[in-house]
């Protein structure tokens, strides 16, 4: 009888650890964990480049106000949810430099972003120089790390 | 004049109508990774939708009968039904992802928040497919669908090097950044967007509706042979526009406010603008050819009384099933999924389940029984088994690559 009760809950063991198993924290490989950083960055970039051709755009008087927010605010939600997501991932030992390196630049990366976000929102036009500059540097610093990682 | 007048009018809502959100967000992204790579894509995507689209108009104008009428005749009620079950399964997906796209656009110009948008076009789109007349509704859309020619002039304000853009457009490559599994992913994805299962169920029970006979297959071809690849144009011109703007600058596009960005930069506050209506166009007009291919088909299978020239009253079970599936997307949309997320997965499903519905119809549109002397002939018979074959291949590869690539990352 109990031999057949063990039969009987072992699919529910297996369904209840798939399920604890999916729920907790990932700690990738070395190779998964470097892969994962390689696409949180030229993610990264791509918002970043998004806020300052926008900004830019904004500058030069081309692009609509609500546009740009819109544009603006729809890259600052992706960027934060793609950042939160990689910093809950434990990184192995041996990438603490890569974590430490990719952790400082995505940090950069989404308050530069909130910056350009918050300007267009008080049209704080003469920021929006300072912003493009910073907004470029940081493209070229991400850019360096990508390449690094790829 | 009238006739010419008639010609003009299909062609022209034709092209304004062919664009919808999957094109010009998958455009844009295929665009904005691959340059101009996938432009074959588009190219036999396009004549893909001609070959299908021509033969179940000429099926409809010659049989009278709509897809799901003639679908669950030839298949049988139980394979009928679950043919009925995975092709609404997608439309309904696509009528999500167009009503979150109508959200999108007017965000884009009020900077409100999308979701807050949803409920207010959910109704709109209702109301419209309530009350609006079917012609008015097929020709507002269509024509104002037009204004994304604003991308073909935007491209070519940008002043790109057509040379490169042909060299890339002409050659099958992939930047070296990619990886040809996510080439074959997008390939797969952009066939699905300007191949859409809706787009076929809505002609042909239009072509119904409106009492198409054998002599309307001239103006049917024009639409369809003219139109068509006019439309498919301005999806390149989407493509081209992010190849040019976007992709240099390590833009990948994942929202709306993106793949109008080439527009502003090269065209100013106005082209944007123009850009925005025929986003909004775009988006609404393919909103209400999904709910009305919902309730067309759903209707169809089950024998009710269904259509737009017929009073409300008489075509209630359609009228419900219109509502109901307005009020299930706006449900989904407020649940705060992504509507650029629901988009990506409608147009890779909707590859999947092109084979369910284009299979029949070529099987009809070659049965002399039903089509007479307008069966298929021997180009169309080849034109049409040769697109078997691609939708097949596209269907079977689609699943496989979106779970490999992790939908193209």
């Amino acid at each position: 009888v109990n031999r057949a009760r063990r039969v009987r809950a072992a699919p529910a063991v297996v369904l209840l650890v798939l399920i604890g198993g999916g729920c907790t924290v990932a700690s990738p490989s070395p190779a998964a964990y470097r892969e994962r950083t390689a696409l949180v960055i030229t993610d990264a970039i791509s918002h970043v480049a998004t806020a300052q051709k926008v900004l830019e755009a904004s500058q030069d008087d081309k692009i609509l106000g609500a546009y740009a927010l819109a544009t603006v605010r729809s890259s600052d939600d992706t960027l934060n949810t793609a950042v939160g997501a990689y910093e809950e991932l434990y990184p192995p030992r041996s990438m603490d430099p890569t974590f430490n390196r990719a952790s400082s630049l995505l940090g950069d990366a989404t308050d530069l972003v909130t910056a350009a976000r918050i300007a267009l929102y008080r049209h704080d036009r003469a920021d929006y120089p300072g912003l493009v500059d910073d907004l470029e540097q940081l493209t070229a610093e991400l850019e360096r790390l990508e390449k690094e990682l790829s | 004049v009238k006739k010419v007048f008639a010609v003009a009018l299909g062609i022209l809502t034709a092209i304004g109508g062919f664009v919808d959100i999957g094109d010009l967000v998958t455009n844009a992204q295929v665009g904005s990774r691959f340059g101009l790579s996938l432009a074959w894509v588009v190219v036999l995507g396009v004549a893909g939708i001609c070959v299908f689209a021509e033969m179940s108009g000429r099926v409809a104008a010659v049989s009278g009968r709509a897809t799901f009428d003639l679908i669950r005749e030839r298949l049988g009620p139980r394979v009928g039904l679950a043919n009925l079950f995975a092709s609404m399964a997608v439309t309904l997906l696509t009528f999500i992802a167009e009503i979150g796209g109508i959200a999108l656009s007017l965000t884009l110009v009020t900077s409100v928040h999308e979701f807050l948008w949803v409920p207010f076009t959910g109704a709109a789109v209702w109301i419209v497919l309530w009350r609006v007349k079917f012609s008015l509704l097929e020709n507002v859309f269509g024509l104002l669908g037009l204004a994304l020619v604003v991308f073909a002039v935007a491209l070519w304000q940008l002043g790109p090097d057509w040379e490169q853009l042909w060299h890339q457009a002409s050659t099958v490559a992939k930047p070296q950044s990619e990886h040809w599994s996510t080439y074959s992913y997008y390939a797969v994805a952009l066939f699905g967007a300007a191949m859409t299962p809706y787009e076929v169920f809505f002609f042909s029970s239009g072509g119904v509706e409106e009492h198409w006979d054998a002599r309307k297959l001239g103006l049917m071809r024009s639409n369809v042979f003219v139109g068509f690849p006019l439309g498919g144009l301005l999806s390149l011109a989407i493509a081209g526009c992010a190849a040019v703007t976007l992709l240099p600058a390590g833009i990948s596009v994942d929202s709306l406010g993106q793949v109008g960005l080439p527009v502003a930069l090269a065209l100013g506050k106005l082209g944007l603008a123009v850009a925005v209506l025929g986003f909004f166009a775009a988006t609404f007009g393919a909103a209400c050819e999904t709910g009305l291919s919902l309730g067309y088909s759903i209707s169809q299978y089950f024998g009710w009384q269904w259509g737009k020239y017929v009073r409300p009253r008489e075509a209630a079970r359609f009228h419900a099933v219109v509502l109901l599936a307005t009020v299930l997307a706006v449900g989904v949309l407020l649940t705060t999924i992504d509507p650029i997320m629901v988009t990506e997965f409608s147009v890779v499903f909707s590859a999947v389940a092109l084979p369910l519905t284009y299979f029949p119809i070529l099987v009809v549109a070659n049965d002399r029984d039903y089509m007479g002397d307008h069966a298929n002939g021997r180009l169309s018979n080849f034109l049409g088994s040769f697109f078997l074959v691609v939708v097949l291949v596209a269907a079977v590869a689609a699943l496989p690559l979106m779970v490999w690539t992790k939908m193209g990352q």
